[in-house]
Order: C-alpha cells, then sequence, then structure tokens
C-alpha cells in the first residue's frame, strides 16, 4: 500500500474477471509454449508459474517446522538465571489477556550449556542440536496477539487472528510461483497423532485462488489424494484414457479457435499424468542409503519392548525424522514451501504442556532433536543449506510459572524462534525477554516481522506483495508497519 | 485484533475538517488527525489518558497535554528542542525514556518533532469526545461534488422502454461505434444447453434438446425458461451464489469449529426465496430486520418464521469462541457483518474505512462507525442455547403458543430451583437438578432458529474507534447512512413489541427505496454475471473506485430501474436478460472482433464459461441416474478422504457419515464445516466460507484432472452411468456409446467419435479381462481417528476394496488420549472372502506394496465374529522391518510363531502363499519354503482374507486350495469388464471440456 501508483489495484481486477471470464487469445499461446502448468488466463494470471523474486533472496526454499502447541522457550533456547534462582517464588503475572494472578515460579529442570563459536545457550532437551549451534539464529524476543491456540495458530500463518487469509505458504506461491510443475509448491505434513487445531484453516489460500493452497502429503502410498489411478485402472489404462480424453477433447477444440483455456485444460492431463510419477518418486525414501536413514532416526521406531525409556506417547524420532527427509528431498526437487507440524491433536500430544513441562519435552523433543540435526546436516552437505531456509518454532510460548504444579501455560507475549540456511545470520542469539523469560523486552518483534523476515530471505518485498480482495491491497503483514528482524540477517 | 495503525498513506485522503475552527491551519489539523492522535492514543493514552495519569500527565486533550505533568510542561509549541515529551520519546535520558516498553519507530518521532514544530496544533479545545450526537455525524473527510458524480452513486436513470429490444440496443449502439459485428444465435443445442446450466447447474436430456430444436413456435425458447424457473432445480441452483456472498457456513471456526445449529435453515430459506421470486426487496427487508418486520403502519407487513431465519444473514460468519481480547472479538464480529452487508448489497467496501477514512472512495471513518450504529444493539453471538432469554436461537411458530411454552417451561424451572432452595436432603436436591437438567435448554417440541434479537429498544452507543483500536474511543456517532448518499440520520422505524430499536429495519427501508442507487445496480449485475460470466461493472462486489465501471452503464441502469419498476422479481429479470438477443449469441470467437475487443468487453459474443465445481458435481450425479433431489434440512456429509480427516485435530471430530443415498443429493446441501473443505468442491474453485465474495476465481490446474479421472465419487457414478446405459439400450455396443453421448453431452456422437468410443471401451474391456484376478485394498481412514468418528464408522468404512463377497473387521485401535484412537498396525483392519472355509489347505496370491505399507499379508482360518476379528493365521511382510512373518491372532493377542528377514520393496511383487495342514503352517514367498511353523493349539476352521494397513496393497491371483481344488477368488461385484470398460468411457465423458464448459 506504500506506493501508490501500484494501488490502483485495476491490473488486479482485471486479472480477476480475467479469470472468471477465461478468455484472452493472445498471451496464452506463449504459456502453452511452455507446456507446463496450464490455466486458462493470461500468463501474469497463471498461478503457478515462475515468477522473479522481488530481488534475489537467498534462499529459494522454505522448511517451516511447526511445534504445534506451542514449545516453551525457557526450558529450549532462552536460558534465564533468574528464573532457575526465583523457582517457588510467588509474582503476579498476565496469564490470559489483561488477567493478572498471583503465581509461582517455575524454574527449568533442564541444563544449558553454550554451543559453537557463537556459545549459543542450548538446553539439554535438543542435545543432537548443540553441533548445529552456528547454523542458528535465535530470536528471543518476538510477541504475538493471542493467548488461545485457535487464533494463535491462524495468525502464526496467515498473519490475521481471524480466520480467512491466506497462509505464508500460498503467499510464497503466489510471489514466486513454482520451481517444478510436477509437484505442488506448498506441502503440508501432519503428525501421525492428528492435525492442528484449526485444521485445514491453518493451511488455506483464504482469498486466493486455491491452486495456492498447502497440499497436504501422506508420508506413506500414493502422497498426493487422487494420484492412483481410479476405478482399478492400471497406469497404462490411465494413459489411454488420458489420450483418448485428449482426442475427444481436440475433436471439440478444433469447433472452437481462440479458447485457449481450452487447450490449457487439455495440457493440465498431460501435467497430472507426470505428477503420477514424480510424486510418488520424491516420496520413496528407499532411495535413501542406510546412513542416512540412521542419521534421521529412521531405525529408531517407538517399540516400548525395544526402547523402554521411550515415553508412552512418544513415537520417537522416526516419524518426524521420515517427514523431514522428505522435506529435503522435496526442497531438492524444487517444492517452494513445506510445512511440517510436530505434535497432533491435544494436551500432551503436542507441545500444549499444561499437565507438564517436564513430561512434555521427554514426548517431544527425542522426536524432533535428531531429525531436525539430521536435516540440517544433510542439507549443508548437500550445498543446500544455503537456498534453504529452515525455520523453527510454534504459535506462542509458554509461561515462567507454574501451572498445576508441573505445567506451563501460553505466552504470547515472549518467545523464541530460530531460523537457519538460506541468508540467516547463523550462530545468533537476537532479542531479549525479560529475566523469568516472560515478555519480550530488548529487540521486540512482532510475528509479523518474522514473517517480513522469511519473505525478505525468500527475495519478496512483504510491502510489495500484496493481493487485491475486499478493496484493498491485502498484504500477509498486514496494515501495521512490520520490518524483516535485520539482525539475523546475513 | 488490534487495527492500530500508523501513518501509511497520505495523498487520497480526505481533509478533516473541524467544524469549530474553520479558519485553522488545515495542513496542520490533517497532520494531527492523520499522525499525531492516532500516534498518541496507541501509544501514550494507556498510562496517560481518562483511566490513568502516571506522573500526574494526560495526552488525549490539548488542555492536559499543554498544562504538562509531574515535571513540568512537556511540550513548548514550535520548539521541540526545548520539549520534554521529544526528549523522552527520543531515548536521550536514561532516565526519561517514553514509551517505555518501546521506543517509538524514527518516523514516528519524526513525526512528533514535526508536529511540535509546527506549533503543537490540536484542533478545538475539548479533547476527544467532543462532538455532540445530536447534531449530526462528526466532520470529517469533505465529500466533493466529483465525488457524488461517481457513477454508482447517481440516482439510477431510466433509459429505453422496450424491454428485450433494449438490451440489444444498448449494445449493439456500442458494437457498432467500434465497428464490431455481434455474432449470431447459438444453434438450439448450444442455447438450451446454456440455459439449463444457467438456470439449474445440470444439463438437459437429449429428448429435452430434440425437441427444442424442433420447436418452431416463437416463444419455443421463453417456455424452456419459464420451464426452468418453475423448478425447485433453479433456487438450489441460484441460492449457491447468494451464500457465497453472505459466507454461508454451518460451524463457527476457530479451534473448536463447532457447529451453528439450524444455520441450514438460512441456506433452505435462500432457496425458497429464489423458487417462491420473492421481491428482492422483501429479501432484503428479511435478512436486515427479519425480526423488526411487524408494522404499527402496516398490518400487511409482518415477521414471519421465514423472515426471522433470514436474520441468520448476521450470525453466518466465522465466529471465535475463544477471543484473545473480548472487547476487539465483539468489534470484529461487528465488522464482519459490517463487511457483509456493504459488500451484498452496496457493492461496497465500507470495511476499508474501520481504522481511517476510506482511502478510495467518499467513505468517511465515521461512516464506518454510524453504520456500525444500526447493528450495535444486536445481542452477542452466544453458543446454542434453547429458551426465550437467548439472543442467537429464537423459536418458530405460532407465536402465542411457544410464547406459553417456554413461559410455562422457564416458570416451572423457577419453581424448582426455588425448591431446591429449601429442600436440606442431598439426594433430594440431585433429583430436582436433575429434573431441570431435563428440561432447561432443550430444544422441546418447537423448532428453532439461527437468528437474532436485540438488547431492547434504546439504542447502544456508538463510538468513532481512533484507528480502529477497542480501547480508543472516539466521538459518539448515530446511525446515519452513507455521507455520499446524503449522511440522513436514520429514523428508527417502530414496530410491535418495542423489543428492538426498529434501526436495521430503517436500514433495509433506506436499502430498498428507489432513490438508493446501489441495492438494485448491485443486484442486477450479480444476475447479469452469472449469464454472462462477468458483470456489467466487472468487479460484482466493488462499486467504488478500485473497482471497474461498468462497459454499459446505461444498460444497467435500464436493467436495474426496470428490476424495481417489476416489483424486484428476480425471475423477470432472468426472463427479460435470457430473452435477448446478447444472451442467445454463439460464443465463438469471431476473429476480426477478436482483434478489435479481445476481451469481448462491448458483448459482440457470449462466453464460453467453466461450470462451477457444484455444478460439475452434480451434472455428474444426474447424468448417472444417482443424483438425489431431497431437499433441505441440516446437509450430507460428503465421504472425505483420509488426508482431509487427518487434518483435524480431532481426526474426524465435527463430521459425520450419511448414508450412501444422501451422498448423491445436490452439493448446495453438503455440510459446510469451516476447517474441513470438501476436495471435490474444493479444487474447483468453491467460495471461501470466511469472507463474503460474489466471484470465484476459475483456476485450470492438474489436480483437478486427477480428481476428475481417479476420485471415488466420479468412478461410483461412472459405475452408476454403466450400469443405467446396459439397462437402457441392452448389449449393443453402438447403442451404448450413443446413448452415452446422450446422457452426458445431450446429443449423439459423431461418427469419428463413436469410433474412437467403442474402439477405446473394448480395449479397457480387455484390459479389465486380464485384470480379473486382481484386488486392491487401502486404508480408508488415517492411523489416528478421533472414537467419535470411528464409532460412526463401519468396518467396511475403514478399508477401500472390493465390498460384495466381502466381510470386514475393525482391527483393534488403542490409545483413547483426548478421545483419539490409534490402529495397531499389524491388528489392523481386515478383509475375509466369503465361503473360503477351510481347516486344511492353502490361500495364495502375488502381492504388491507401496512404500510406507507397515503391513501386508494374507490369513487363513479367520474368523470374524460381526464386524470384530476373532482369530486367524497371517503371512504377512513387514517393511519397516525388511521381514515376513507368520502370525497367530487370538482376540486382541498376537504372537509371532515364525519371522525370517526379507529385504521389501516398494514397487515389487511377492508370491505368497499361507498352507495349513493340522497343527502345520507353512509359509512360501515367490515359491520357496521360508518359514514353517507348528501351533500346539491349533486355530479352528475359518475364511481366507487379507491383511492390510499403511498403504495400498494389490492382489493378483489370489486363490484358494481346498481338497484340491484352486478357488480364484475376485471382485465379488457382479460387473464384467465390459461394464467396467463403459463405466471408464463414461469417466472419459465427465473429463471432457464439452462437460464442464458451456458454450
Amino acid at each position: 500500500m506504500g506506493n501508490q501508483s501500484q494501488f490502483c489495484g485495476r491490473t488486479r481486477r482485471e486479472f480477476l474477471w480475467e479469470m472468471g471470464a477465461g478468455f484472452t487469445g493472445v498471451a496464452l499461446s506463449a504459456l502453452l509454449q511452455r507446456d507446463g502448468f496450464a490455466f486458462g488466463a493470461p500468463a501474469q494470471a497463471t498461478p503457478l508459474a515462475a515468477r522473479p523474486a522481488h530481488f534475489p533472496g537467498k534462499a529459494k526454499a522454505c522448511i517451516f517446522l511447526f511445534m504445534y502447541g506451542g514449545p516453551s522457550q525457557m526450558d529450549l533456547f532462552d536460558y534465564k538465571t533468574k528464573l532457575q534462582e526465583s523457582d517457588g517464588k510467588s509474582i503476579d503475572i498476565e496469564i490470559r489477556r489483561g488477567s493478572i494472578q498471583k503465581q509461582t515460579i517455575l524454574g527449568s529442570k533442564r541444563k544449558f550449556s553454550q554451543h559453537g563459536q557463537s556459545g549459543l545457550w542450548i538446553s539439554d532437551a535438543l542435545p543432537h542440536l548443540y553441533q548445529h549451534a552456528d547454523k542458528l539464529a535465535v530470536v528471543k524476543s518476538l510477541y504475538a496477539d493471542s493467548f488461545a491456540h485457535g487464533s494463535a495458530m491462524i495468525q502464526m500463518n496467515s498473519g490475521r487472528i481471524l480466520q480467512g487469509h491466506p497462509a505464508l505458504g500460498a503467499w510464497m506461491g503466489y510471489g514466486l510461483g513454482t520451481r517444478n510443475e510436477n509437484l505442488p509448491g506448498f506441502v503440508v505434513m501432519l503428525d501421525p497423532r492428528g492435525g492442528p487445531i484449526s485444521g485445514a484453516a491453518n493451511w488455506s489460500s483464504g482469498y486466493m485462488p486455491a491452486a495456492y493452497q498447502g497440499t497436504v502429503f501422506r508420508s506413506a502410498g500414493q502422497p498426493i489424494l487422487n494420484l492412483a489411478p481410479g476405478g482399478g485402472m492400471t497406469a497404462k489404462m490411465q494413459r489411454e484414457q488420458i489420450d483418448v480424453i485428449g482426442q475427444l477433447d481436440s475433436e471439440h477444440l478444433a469447433d472452437r479457435p481462440g479458447y485457449s483455456e481450452l487447450q490449457a485444460r487439455i495440457a493440465s492431463y498431460e501435467l497430472a499424468f507426470r505428477l503420477q510419477t514424480s510424486a510418488p518418486e520424491a516420496l520413496d525414501i528407499s532411495q535413501e542409503d542406510e546412513r542416512t536413514r540412521e542419521m534421521y532416526g529412521l531405525n529408531e521406531e517407538a517399540d516400548r519392548n525395544v526402547r523402554p525409556t521411550m515415553h508412552a506417547l512418544s513415537l520417537g524420532p522416526a516419524p518426524f525424522g521420515r517427514q523431514c527427509l522428505i522435506a529435503r528431498r522435496l526442497v531438492e526437487r524444487g517444492v517452494r514451501f513445506v510445512q511440517i507440524y510436530s505434535g497432533g491433536g491435544h494436551q500432551q500430544q503436542n507441545w500444549d504442556a499444561h499437565n507438564g513441562i517436564e513430561e512434555n519435552l521427554k514426548i517431544h523433543c527425542p522426536e524432533i532433536d535428531k531429525p531436525i540435526a539430521a536435516l540440517l546436516a544433510d542439507l549443508q552437505q548437500r550445498g543446500l543449506l544455503e537456498e534453504t531456509l529452515v525455520v523453527w518454532g510454534g504459535e506462542f510460548g509458554r509461561q515462567p510459572v507454574s501451572q498445576g504444579s508441573l505445567g506451563r501455560d501460553h505466552n504470547p507475549k515472549g518467545f523464541s524462534y530460530w531460523l537457519a540456511g538460506g541468508g540467516v545470520k547463523g550462530g545468533t542469539s537476537y532479542g531479549e525477554t525479560d529475566e523469568l523469560g516472560h515478555e519480550a523486552v530488548a529487540n521486540r518483534h512482532h510475528i509479523r516481522d518474522l514473517h517480513a523476515t522469511i519473505l525478505h530471505l525468500m527475495g519478496l518485498d512483504h510491502h510489495k506483495l500484496t493481493y487485491f480482495y475486499g478493496g484493498l491491497n491485502q498484504r500477509l503483514t498486514g496494515v501495521i508497519p512490520a520490518e524483516p528482524i535485520r539482525g539475523i540477517i546475513a | 485484533m488490534r487495527q492500530l495503525i500508523t501513518v501509511l498513506v497520505v495523498g487520497v485522503m480526505g481533509v478533516w475538517v473541524d467544524s469549530a475552527r474553520g479558519a485553522e491551519d488545515r495542513a496542520g489539523v490533517e497532520f494531527f488527525e492523520m499522525s499525531i492522535r492516532p500516534l498518541l492514543a496507541e501509544n501514550c493514552y494507556s498510562c496517560h489518558g481518562e483511566k490513568k495519569q502516571k506522573g500526574e500527565l494526560r495526552l488525549d486533550s490539548k488542555a492536559s497535554i499543554m498544562r504538562g505533568g509531574e515535571l513540568g510542561v512537556v511540550i513548548v509549541p514550535g520548539k521541540p528542542e526545548e520539549s520534554l515529551l521529544i526528549k523522552a520519546v527520543k531515548y536521550t535520558d536514561a532516565d526519561l525514556q517514553m514509551p517505555p516498553k518501546k521506543k517509538l519507530s524514527e518516523k514516528q518521532i519524526g513525526d512528533l518533532v514535526k508536529w511540535v514544530g509546527m506549533g503543537a496544533v490540536w484542533p478545538g479545545d475539548a479533547g476527544a469526545v467532543a462532538i455532540s450526537p445530536t447534531t449530526t455525524k462528526p466532520a470529517g473527510m469533505v465529500i466533493t461534488e466529483a465525488d457524488r458524480k461517481w457513477w454508482a452513486f447517481l440516482p439510477i436513470q431510466r433509459h429505453g422502454r422496450d424491454a428485450h429490444a433494449t438490451i440489444d440496443v444498448f449494445i449493439t449502439e456500442k458494437l457498432k461505434e467500434k465497428g464490431i459485428a455481434q455474432n449470431p444465435s447459438a444453434s438450439r443445442r448450444e442455447l438450451i444447453r446454456r440455459a439449463y446450466f444457467d438456470l439449474w447447474g445440470l444439463p438437459p436430456t437429449a429428448r429435452e434438446v430434440e425437441a427444442f430444436e424442433v420447436d418452431q413456435s416463437p416463444d419455443a425458447f421463453e417456455k424452456v425458461i419459464d420451464k426452468l424457473l418453475a423448478s425447485p432445480r433453479y433456487g438450489e441452483r441460484w441460492g449457491r451464489y447468494w451464500l457465497d456472498v453472505v459466507r454461508y457456513a454451518q460451524t463457527n471456526g476457530y479451534e473448536r469449529d463447532s457447529e451453528k445449529p439450524y444455520a441450514w435453515r438460512y441456506r433452505d430459506y435462500v432457496i425458497r426465496a429464489f423458487n417462491e421470486d420473492k421481491p428482492y426487496d422483501q429479501f432484503v427487508r428479511e435478512n436486515l430486520a427479519g425480526d423488526e418486520l411487524d408494522s404499527i403502519a402496516d398490518k400487511n407487513v409482518r415477521t414471519t418464521d421465514d423472515s426471522l431465519i433470514a436474520t441468520g444473514f448476521y450470525r453466518l460468519g466465522a465466529w471465535d469462541d475463544e477471543p484473545d481480547d473480548k472487547r476487539a472479538a465483539d468489534y470484529d464480529y461487528l465488522d464482519d457483518d459490517i463487511r457483509t452487508i456493504s459488500t451484498a448489497f452496496l457493492g461496497l467496501t465500507v470495511g476499508c474505512a474501520r481504522c481511517h477514512e476510506h482511502k478510495f472512495d467518499p467513505i468517511p471513518q465515521a461512516d464506518y462507525y454510524s453504520l456500525m450504529a444500526f447493528l450495535r444493539n444486536i445481542r452477542p453471538h452466544d453458543a446454542p442455547k434453547y429458551s426465550s432469554d437467548s439472543g442467537t436461537f429464537v423459536p418458530l411458530g405460532e407465536r402465542e403458543k411457544v410464547k406459553q411454552f417456554l413461559a410455562e417451561r422457564e416458570a416451572k424451572i423457577k419453581e424448582l430451583k426455588g425448591q431446591m432452595e429449601t429442600v436440606k436432603d442431598k439426594e433430594e436436591k440431585k433429583r430436582i437438578e436433575g429434573e431441570i437438567n431435563e428440561i432447561a435448554d432443550k430444544k422441546g417440541p418447537i423448532e428453532w432458529a439461527l437468528a437474532i434479537k436485540e438488547k431492547g429498544a434504546t439504542p447502544a452507543k456508538t463510538n468513532i474507534l481512533l484507528r480502529g483500536n477497542a480501547s480508543a474511543e472516539g466521538p459518539e456517532v448515530r446511525a446515519a447512512f452513507l455521507s455520499v448518499l446524503g449522511g440522513q440520520l436514520a429514523a428508527p422505524i417502530k414496530i410491535q413489541g418495542g423489543g428492538s430499536t426498529g434501526l436495521r429495519r430503517a436500514l433495509a427501508e433506506w436499502l430498498v427505496s428507489p432513490s438508493n442507487p446501489l441495492t438494485a445496480r448491485v443486484m442486477v449485475n450479480r444476475i447479469w454475471q452469472h449469464h454472462f460470466g462477468r458483470g456489467i461493472a466487472a468487479t460484482v462486489d466493488d462499486f467504488g473506485k478500485t473497482g471497474l465501471p461498468p462497459t454499459h452503464p446505461e444498460l444497467l441502469d435500464f436493467l436495474a430501474a426496470r428490476f424495481m419498476e417489476e416489483g424486484w422479481s428476480i425471475k423477470k429479470l432472468h426472463r427479460i436478460i435470457m430473452l435477448s438477443n446478447a444472451y442467445r449469441m454463439s460464443s465463438r470467437v469471431n476473429e476480426k472482433a477478436a482483434e478489435i475487443d479481445p476481451d469481448n468487453q462491448l458483448l459482440w459474443r457470449q462466453s464460453m464459461r467453466r461450470l462451477e465445481a457444484e455444478a460439475i458435481r452434480d451434472s455428474v450425479l444426474l447424468v448417472s441416474g444417482d443424483l438425489n433431489e431431497k431437499q433441505g434440512g441440516r446437509g450430507f456429509f460428503p465421504r472425505l478422504s483420509r488426508e482431509s480427516i487427518a487434518g483435524g485435530s480431532r481426526p474426524g471430530d465435527g463430521w459425520e457419515l450419511s448414508p450412501p443415498d444422501e451422498l448423491n443429493r445436490r452439493s448446495i446441501y453438503a455440510y459446510v464445516k469451516r476447517t474441513m473443505t470438501v476436495p471435490m468442491l474444493d479444487t474447483f474453485d468453491t467460495n471461501n466460507t470466511s469472507l463474503p465474495s460474489g466471484e470465484r476465481t476459475v483456476t485450470t490446474v492438474a489436480p483437478q484432472a486427477l480428481m476428475l479421472m481417479n476420485d471415488r465419487f466420479v468412478h461410483e457414478r461412472a459405475e452408476g452411468f454403466a450400469k443405467r446405459i446396459v439397462q437402457e439400450v441392452g448389449d449393443d455396443e453402438a447403442r451404448q456409446v450413443e446413448r452415452a453421448y446422450e446422457l452426458a453431452l445431450s446429443r449423439k456422437p459423431t461418427e469419428r467419435e463413436r469410433e474412437i468410443a467403442m474402439e477405446y471401451v473394448r480395449r479397457q474391456a480387455s484390459a479389465y479381462e486380464a485384470l480379473r484376478g486382481r484386488l486392491r485394498f487401502e486404508p480408508d481412514v488415517p492411523s489416528s481417528v478421533y472414537s467419535g468418528y470411528l464409532k460412526k464408522l463401519g468396518a467396511g468404512d475403514l478399508l477401500i476394496g472390493p465390498k460384495s463377497g466381502w466381510k470386514y473387521a475393525r482391527g483393534i485401535w488403542g490409545g483413547g488420549y483426548e478421545g483419539i484412537l490409534s490402529v495397531e498396525p499389524g491388528q489392523g483392519p481386515c478383509a475375509v472372502a466369503e465361503g473360503t472355509k477351510f481347516l486344511d489347505g492353502s490361500v495364495q496370491g502375488k502381492v504388491l506394496i507401496q512404500n510406507g505399507c507397515e503391513v501386508a499379508g494374507l490369513m487363513a482360518r479367520a474368523k470374524l465374529s460381526g464386524e470384530e476379528f476373532v482369530a486367524g493365521y497371517d503371512l504377512v511382510i513387514a517393511p519397516k522391518a525388511d521381514s515376513v512373518m507368520i502370525r497367530r491372532h487370538e482376540k486382541k493377542e498376537v504372537r509371532v510363531l515364525a519371522v525370517a528377514g526379507l529385504p521389501i520393496e516398494g514397487g515389487e511383487w511377492y508370491g505368497l502363499k499361507l498352507e495349513i495342514k493340522g497343527p502345520r503352517i507353512v509359509g512360501y514367498v515367490d515359491g520357496k519354503r521360508v518359514l514353517v511353523a507348528e501351533d500346539p493349539k491349533s486355530l479352528g476352521e475359518g475364511e481366507a482374507g487379507v491383511r492390510i494397513w499403511g498403504a495400498t496393497m494389490t492382489i493378483e491371483g489370489m486363490a484358494v486350495w481346498r481338497g484340491g481344488n484352486a478357488e480364484p477368488i475376485y471382485d465379488g461385484r457382479n460387473f464384467g469388464a465390459r461394464e467396467k470398460a463403459l463405466a471408464a468411457f463414461g469417466v472419459v465423458l465427465f473429463n471432457l471440456n464439452e462437460f464442464v464448459y458451456v458454450d
């Protein structure tokens, strides 16, 4: 909205009704020559066509590791000696918006130590991550707008606490298009225990076309819905089916010259056929060597007979590891945005540690620790880390005081995220919460700044990335001024 | 939500004028209002405002800011460098840093410096709440003559007289000017198909097309239109468009996404309204003020059940039942209604003026709040509650009776509560409590609607919120109409009973008054859009400056005027439009015309249009003969694939399982859940259920092709289609193909098409013949499912596989944490082939698994009790362990009898054979004996079957050997290769451009 001359919205409106009326013959021939994702509208209206970034961004792809439920900053990255010293003392603290209550401080039981040349503090809940300390930029001073999961999840994903707006991955697809037309641009992988609260609203394309929404990837079998031939057909029969559709469609087309959207639709069947090969291939981790499988923790199934030390609710590293490995394969193949949810369902099934912070860490940290360490190492050894942005965090953080006797409640007033890879200044500890880790105080950043940062690292200017809806050039970061967090950008 | 915004753009902004001091420095005032007041409100008022005055300093009025605080004067006008306020915000003094939590941005500090430098202009002396609500709206942006002359705000002009002729006159005039020739009429077949899809969203039968083709009477097309308009299918088509505009859904969204009970009544009301041709002005009245119709002045205008249901309009939006900030959330809720009203009826983006003056249209911020004032008295949305004190759920039916029932019930409750207080005995107390719970808040014998109620007859106070900030109240405003259209204060319309203000009624009457230039134009334009693929003004929801102006403004006015004259009849409007030559034109592209007007702005042709998601799905149902035309009610739950179910935090919670025939109802009756979308509809661009929208985008993407080629729904319909054809025309291949064309495309195939089709069907038939012995099994639910949903599913719903001739068992589901059950992969759902019982014998088959498969194999001596698996042996491959095993199952206990290592690869075939003789069990892989086991507690006889979890397993040549005979096991359906091939051709037809596009 900052630039008046860009804000007539005219182009966007024309774009919309042209997609609706679906016809302009001129621009389309060029599109069809590409023999790629084809759409019934002019080239600029092709939802997933690759588009230039606003400026050269270091990262070409992003893997967002979403710790659903809200991981505890003061037990993982945000080390506070004062918190430990004050364990058991009582203080007045804001627990829900505007509700200040007397509560008992709960120190962290975790041991913190410094790692890498940077001396980044990491707790012993994530020991595999130690080796990557110099790759991480930990932002300890984020804040968000909601104490409740529903709206907080939606805000972390779409910038608003209100439902109906496009998710970050949709914005990236809209801003940059695809790098591989044979795969979806925005992939979501869910925890085997269930999805996050608010479900599909978290990867919705909002007011944008459905083509931008996240595709839920199964981590077994056919990754995408309806990828396998239906009706008991074989691949050969599907091929014949596509051929006969094309044949009959071309008869129809011959009588309707000038309707390039018809050609585009014919082309979409070829692409569908290619997807049937490329998508399962991306998922086929049997192609990976044993060392890699071991590294990601795939051999550590949560078999209680074998691993009696594992918490009964823990899945072990294998499921998340498989998803991290698939994520690497996807970005390798050009997928723009991959989001993996750690934690599903409710309470201790995710990072929502009301019923016991120690127990929660014991369940979830072993699930993610080894896989994430493997992902970072793997991306690096393949030279992919420079162009892949890895983001870690949840919808908010947790309170320095106890809930019940062992748990921690929600806290959007101060929490940590870390970023690594493409364009990130590794080994950075940025911003501070107060001495108890409760509220961001130094270098405070609203999560819209986190969004602006992610877009920036991908080569997108959050001011310029706008979509016209409801009389307004909408932005992921909304109308309140936002800025990338410069302190963590290399 | 905090919509507090610092300065964004200046330029097209309106200018605030302080009414008391017209002569004051305008630029200074503007700067103050745009930049400084909001800045102070957002960053300073919480400590230095009305409620708190830290340091005895108050910054919300000129007098107080000039007076200063404990530390003395804070502002020296014209001298920022001497002003304490500036020092504080610059953080130059370590002991005085304001605001203490976060330094203002450089831009904000700069603004303050500039402001003090300019002399610290502060309009008026009375501070923030200065303007008397009795006068008029607070002065804000100035509406200019040019603003009023914007096309959408000008009065509707009556052009021309003769109806059909006139539409064409307006169009041909413009074409002539450009020297473009208008297309000739479409063929009869194209025309009738267009009419059917336009009005019903369903294709005509071949017979209907033929009848129309030969009907030479001059009113042949008129008769078609009348027939279509008279059918209930019409409302089911057009109601859907309206539901998009009002962001209809049946759940609240957010974390719990709980149901809005009775939201469906609104959907049925809309369908009914279209079918009854309810005058649109009445429709508007009912939507906005259906509860305020009992007129004192006019006895004929009355609140009815329908009009109460219509007020559900206000309740359809997303509602956060656990907001972070209750106060802000209440305003967000109102905002959603304001945006929907302004989009739906006015075609304006009034919502843009929530935090500041509208940047492009002449809509001052005060207009937004004046519009809010109409709604401010509506009681807040509450959770389901069925009593007379609910503001969200109201009873229907004969008023007096209902009132009496509720009064009696409430009296009874009161009485019981009274009793409870007097009784001492705990048991007795409990009993009474139980009795209260028994009757309180139950739906009772009456019907309820999702609707609204007001707090009373006195309007609630409404204030402008500075920057849209819920805690920064500005001047009070009263209900008033848009400034650009006169801005009059609303006069409430008094209604009988007096339970509400009558303000919404006044709003509705203003909207439908003949002098309102927007309402009729907006609706006429929406109707036109769905007949031509584009509105006369292409941006149907935005008639403001960011929208596109009409290509034919006079035509739009003509139709709008005509619409009102004809009693706001939508059906008459359809007739007028559809009987025009313009509507009946061919959609073919004329190269010459396309050169001059490539986008067909001047309407030299009709537009070829892709069918909407609903019309595609409904057409498939109709032509397959499977369509269930049941109307109304809560709706059905389309069967969702496992990844859709897996997306919920309690996978499947809030979703139900509808019986098979319900699944074949029209798409408008599909249950709309905000956090669980239906891929079949979603993929083809259905609306965003959380925001109002009158236009859908049309995209063409590969997942649509996958959906239409491979989705189970499509294949099931194609089977119905094939059965229907065989039933109708028998075995003649040529006739079958012909009939398929007639059904799907309302025409006979050409010679060439017939050849292609017959050749295809033959080839597929032999391919299917070769696959006769092939079976496929696949999990149909995720590995973790909410127990409530799992309970609703039958065992046969857990696995995709052949159904007839097979029995399914649920398998073992454990866990139960937070109500979520997880499958025990090795003991999950399984299937047995009926009639394959043996004690000694073997079962064999070649097995192909996909990557990610957890367990797959064959079972023998399997026993089921109902849907429960009781006992049996299996020979399974376990890809994760790279092994093959023989296992013994009895009840929940499973024992590995023998195991051997075997590298397992997805995509490879494994020949498995499980042989049992007495206690001796032998497992073969690819003909080699790899496992031998003895079971001293040998299980009794049972049937053969399969076990699978994780991903798809294909079995070829499954057979049972008993008594020396091999018995092949097929997919038990009475559906041969020929029929399958015909069904495959049905799928081909459903995928054709001709099927999904309308000429």
